[in-house]
């Protein structure tokens, strides 16, 4: 915990230092997620899903693409850049700390910020779409937005792991989102795709999220399954990484 | 002297290569050790293995008597590592890596506050503080890497080349502090200044191959030696025949032909007239004669070793 504090406090310090450009971003892109997708996506599906709004329902969606977005990034570049050019983590890891506190801390560091980051996010686009929803539902679908964040980082922090060349990183990284995106019924229904693959997508823990979070907004309903096994899954990758980081730092 | 540091029979393997090998000796606590060697000797390596970032695959480093590999965390609060390459996340400022360094040993950040700014006007570089590692020249960063080390006030200091990329004033400032910690602080560095690993050290470990090949005090080197000397006489012309005559002299060591330089090892500085005398006829331009120095004692015992 205090080890994770120390890192919390360099985040605060990175972002500080172009917090200009941060709140720029944490305010623009709700704003231009919502009008790209929002727009051109609600002419061309129903515009009542599950009997709901489209530009209600979509809503969670649009807050876990800006999750995906804001949880990769920062640490792709903490982990990568300070580990590809610099000793950084030679120096972190001579310290008395174990490499399952470092990776722990990395990872849980970046969670406050991609949290606010959602909530600023929900917030404008409840205002751009003028429809509100639900007050206490939508404080537990912030474990959700939780969920989503850690599972999130723990892919970034493996495939960050494993790369050796940023072009070829970001390229990957860009058909995983991609797919992410588009299957896990964040922004289209997964009744659009055929039965197979509604079948297939449906059992993504990324899809488990959606429709757990819609459940519980809409329906104010929590379903076990849909947020246990993406946190069964969350566990698994978070000891996998911790492994992978003390053998990968300590060789 | 107690030991601060002890290697027993240390081995490490890198990509099914040997990068250490055997490797067994201690280190007396306030000592000031230099670690000489060629790129691949293992130095850094050995550095690693001690700070406990890299892992041996046979046989133990001890801190203070306690086995790195088993009791990291309390070992490392004693040891303060610095790599050779700059290790500053660039994202951070010059204080606000420094602070961050001091907390991950878990100092109070009033401490830091404090160590920072004293390290920073020893090291001379306090008007620094806030700038951003990538707009500082190198020579600033190795002391300002130094005040990293330093943060937690250690009582083993490793230090990977910490002079490289540094002028002469910088240099002047890093010996000077360190100097004068000798006693209180076992520093063990590597380098590739032979005039440095001369000048300020107890002892020298000589690396080849990740195997030490000669270590103790230089005069004792030296000595073993048998006071060796090194001559280079430069001729016009040195053709083969007179350089084949030359080296059935049985009292050269090493003779070697460079270019139009005959280049010979002796115990005795009379050995250098033999040769001249061997060599009258032909038009000799120039000759050096010197005692033996690290330098040529890295040399020949990394050729000794080949034979």
């Amino acid at each position: 915990m205090k080890l994770t504090a120390v890192f919390l406090r360099r985040r605060l310090w990175i972002l500080g230092h172009h917090w200009l450009t941060e709140l720029s971003l944490a305010l623009l892109l709700p704003v231009v997620i919502y009008l790209s997708i929002v727009f051109g996506l609600r002419n061309i599906l129903q515009t009542v899903i599950e009997g709901i709004p489209f530009e209600a329902w979509v809503q969670p969606g649009l807050v876990f693409v800006i999750v995906l977005v804001s949880s990769y990034f920062p640490l792709f570049s903490d982990l990568f850049e300070n580990r590809r050019s610099q000793s950084f983590y030679e120096s972190v890891m001579a310290t008395p700390n174990s490499g399952a506190g470092v990776a722990s801390a990395i990872i849980f560091a970046m969670v406050p910020e991609v949290l606010i980051r959602a909530l600023i996010a929900l917030t404008i686009l409840q205002l751009l779409s003028g429809l509100f929803l639900p007050l206490l539902p939508m404080v537990g679908f912030l474990f959700f937005i939780l969920l989503l964040t850690l599972l999130v980082e723990n892919l970034a922090f493996s495939l960050t792991l494993a790369t050796k060349s940023s072009g070829l990183h970001l390229f990957g990284v860009f058909i995983i989102f991609f797919a992410i995106v588009f299957s896990s019924g964040w922004i289209i229904p997964l009744e659009s795709f055929p039965a197979a693959l509604e079948s297939a997508f449906s059992l993504l823990p990324t899809a488990m999220l959606a429709q757990g979070g819609r459940e519980l907004i809409f329906n104010t309903h929590l379903t076990l399954l849909s947020w246990l096994v993406p946190l069964l899954l969350v566990a698994v990758w978070h000891l996998l990484n911790i492994f992978l980081f003390t053998k990968i730092m300590i060789r | 002297m107690e030991a601060s540091v002890s290697l027993k029979k240390l081995g490490k393997v890198l990509n099914d290569r040997t990068v250490l090998s055997g490797l067994s000796f201690g280190i007396e606590r306030g000592s000031m050790t230099v670690i000489v060697g060629d790129n691949d000797a293992g130095k850094s390596t050995l550095l690693k293995v001690i700070a406990g970032i890299a892992k041996p695959e046979f046989g133990n480093v001890f801190v203070n008597g306690l086995d790195v590999q088993l009791r990291k965390n309390e070992t490392s609060t004693v040891v303060g590592y610095m790599p050779q390459s700059p290790d500053f996340d660039r994202q951070l400022t010059i204080r606000q890596n420094l602070t961050f360094h001091g907390m991950l040993y878990g100092l109070d950040k009033d401490v830091v506050r404090r160590r920072v700014r004293k390290l920073a006007h020893t090291f001379e570089v306090l008007d620094y503080l806030d700038d951003f590692p990538e707009s500082l020249s190198r020579g600033f960063l190795k002391r300002t890497m130094l005040i990293k080390v330093l943060i937690h006030d250690p009582e083993i200091l490793l230090l990977d080349e910490p002079t490289t990329s540094l002028d002469i004033r910088s240099r002047y400032i890093v010996w000077n502090y360190l100097l004068s910690k000798k006693g209180s602080k076992t520093v063990i560095f590597t380098t590739q200044y032979i005039e440095e690993a001369e000048r300020i050290h107890d002892r020298i470990v000589i690396m080849h191959h990740g195997k030490v090949i000669l270590d103790g005090t230089l005069d004792k080197l030296l000595s073993d030696t048998g006071e060796l000397h090194h001559f280079q006489i430069h001729f016009e012309l040195l053709p083969d025949e007179l350089y084949n005559n030359l080296i059935k002299l049985t009292t050269l060591v090493n003779p070697s032909k460079i270019g139009k330089i005959f280049d010979f090892y002796a115990r005795e500085r009379k050995v250098l007239f033999d040769v001249i005398k061997m060599a009258i006829g032909s038009d000799l331009v120039d000759y050096r004669a010197d005692k033996v120095g690290l330098e040529t004692l890295i040399l020949t015992s990394r050729e000794r070793l080949h034979e």
